[in-house]
């Protein structure tokens, strides 16, 4: 397979997960959305997987949230260059240890990333109702808005990260040899 | 990939292809298009569109930017950790933070800084920037001098006319607006002694204000000099004879006697 169509067909996979994955998650409190992102990034290389979540945040921005989502970017940004970096060792080979590794780091950079721009924008009050739940459930219990905001931020990171690198994972065992690897 | 973005979004020069120059006509059109809300009073619903339609675009252009610098930048990985404290990277990023929500709506004149993104294309803007860059001590120096001129001038008003100024910041403001030839006429010394001040404060001051214009002409005229020069070496040099060679002999010359005389 000529290796654009492989980039072109992974990277529509992608965008569609990142989409598709996002709206079945809607009632429950996880994200999904960087799913695609991250497989891109995994499969591909770091700059297929920024190109993915540019287009995620497109999308979220013109017909979820609005243009002032845009900003979140970054959190899907910093995805994508972990998980095209640092799950691989230096053979690049995908290790446990890489993988444990990335999983943690984009719990940490994730949830300061997302909760400072939450924090930033609205005092802390998300725009997702399953946030808002936590949220209002940690300020009843007298906490800060900022602590309950970037509490609530982790809580979601945690499982969002956990279930996404679980997609990713089955969707990599998966994908056809002729979609991972450039046979070319 | 990133070869080929970096392909499309860097600066055109005379061999870079079609796509590359469509790309830089489109920025800078969508650029001039995003700020033109902000010429009228009232906020119509297309200039909210416009305002969404060109944000997507130019936050585009500030990530593919990003996400190839160290191709520009030739320093590996730390170009990527350069890239958003560069100049022209926080112009761009101070100019999307009103349409992303990060800023109050009071500070939309932010957007205004978008100007920069067209400018950065223009290369007598870049001369500019480039005079300012070489001459930088000298205006630094220029500067303390003709801030220091016009607090002096204001101190001496306000101590011979304390009724004329309400405070010292109005002696100031009358000090910047007299000295910069402005003068709106809304603050004016009243006695003799205080128009004679003003007198001979003005007459010393156009000088000390008119110093940097001057410095800054002679530098961008050097840089258009220079760049007129090393073209015509280069188009000597292209025609693949040795007419080039004295071309180069002599600008090296130049500016090893110009080394001497510094």
């Amino acid at each position: 397979m000529n290796n654009k169509w492989r980039y072109f067909i992974v990277m529509l996979l992608g965008v569609v997960m990142n989409e598709g994955l996002s709206n079945l998650a809607e009632n429950y409190p996880v994200w999904l959305d960087v799913t695609g992102t991250a497989m891109v990034a995994l499969v591909l290389e770091p700059a297929a997987g920024l190109i993915v979540g540019l287009i995620n945040n497109f999308y979220i921005a013109l017909f979820e949230y609005g243009q002032t989502t845009l900003i979140y970017y970054c959190v899907s940004a910093a995805v994508a260059v972990i998980a095209g970096n640092v799950v691989r060792n230096r053979e690049g080979k995908i290790t446990v240890k890489g993988v444990l590794f990335a999983i943690v780091l984009v719990i940490i950079v994730s949830t300061i990333l997302s909760s400072a721009l939450t924090i930033w924008q609205s005092g802390g009050i998300s725009n997702a109702a399953f946030e808002q739940v936590k949220f209002n459930s940690f300020v009843a219990k007298g906490m800060h808005p900022y602590m309950a905001c970037i509490l609530t931020t982790l809580i979601v990171k945690i499982y969002d990260t956990i279930a996404t690198a679980v997609i990713v994972g089955i969707v990599y065992i998966i994908l056809p040899k002729k979609l991972k690897y450039d046979l070319q | 990939m990133r070869q080929v973005i970096y392909s499309i979004i860097k600066k055109t020069d005379s061999s870079d292809n079609n796509i590359n120059k469509l790309y830089d006509y489109f920025i800078c059109l969508v650029a001039f298009v995003s700020i033109i809300p902000l010429m009228f009073k009232r906020e119509l619903s297309y200039f909210l569109l416009i305002d969404k339609v060109t944000v997507y675009i130019l936050f585009a252009d500030y990530v593919f930017r990003w996400m190839t610098y160290d191709m520009k930048l030739k320093k590996g990985n730390l170009s990527f950790i350069i890239y958003p404290v560069t100049p022209y990277a926080l112009i761009d990023l101070l100019s999307l933070l009103p349409s992303l929500g990060m800023v109050n709506q009071s500070f939309r004149v932010l957007r205004m800084l978008r100007i920069f993104k067209i400018l950065s294309y223009s290369k007598s803007f870049n001369y500019i920037l480039h005079a300012f860059e070489k001459e930088k001590n000298t205006l630094y120096s220029v500067l303390v001098l003709a801030l220091g001129y016009i607090f002096v001038s204001a101190l001496i008003m306000f101590s011979y006319e304390p009724d004329t100024f309400s405070d010292f910041f109005a002696a100031l403001y009358w000090a910047t607006t007299a000295l910069t030839t402005v003068g709106y006429g809304d603050v004016y010394p009243k006695t003799d002694i205080g128009r004679l001040i003003s007198m001979i404060s003005s007459l010393f001051g156009i000088a000390v204000i008119a110093l940097p214009a001057g410095i800054i002409t002679a530098s961008f005229v050097d840089e258009i000099n220079e760049e007129k020069e090393e073209a015509a070496a280069n188009r000597d040099n292209n025609d693949g004879s040795d007419k080039g060679e004295p071309v180069i002999d002599r600008i090296v010359e130049k500016r090893m006697e110009a080394d001497k005389d510094e």
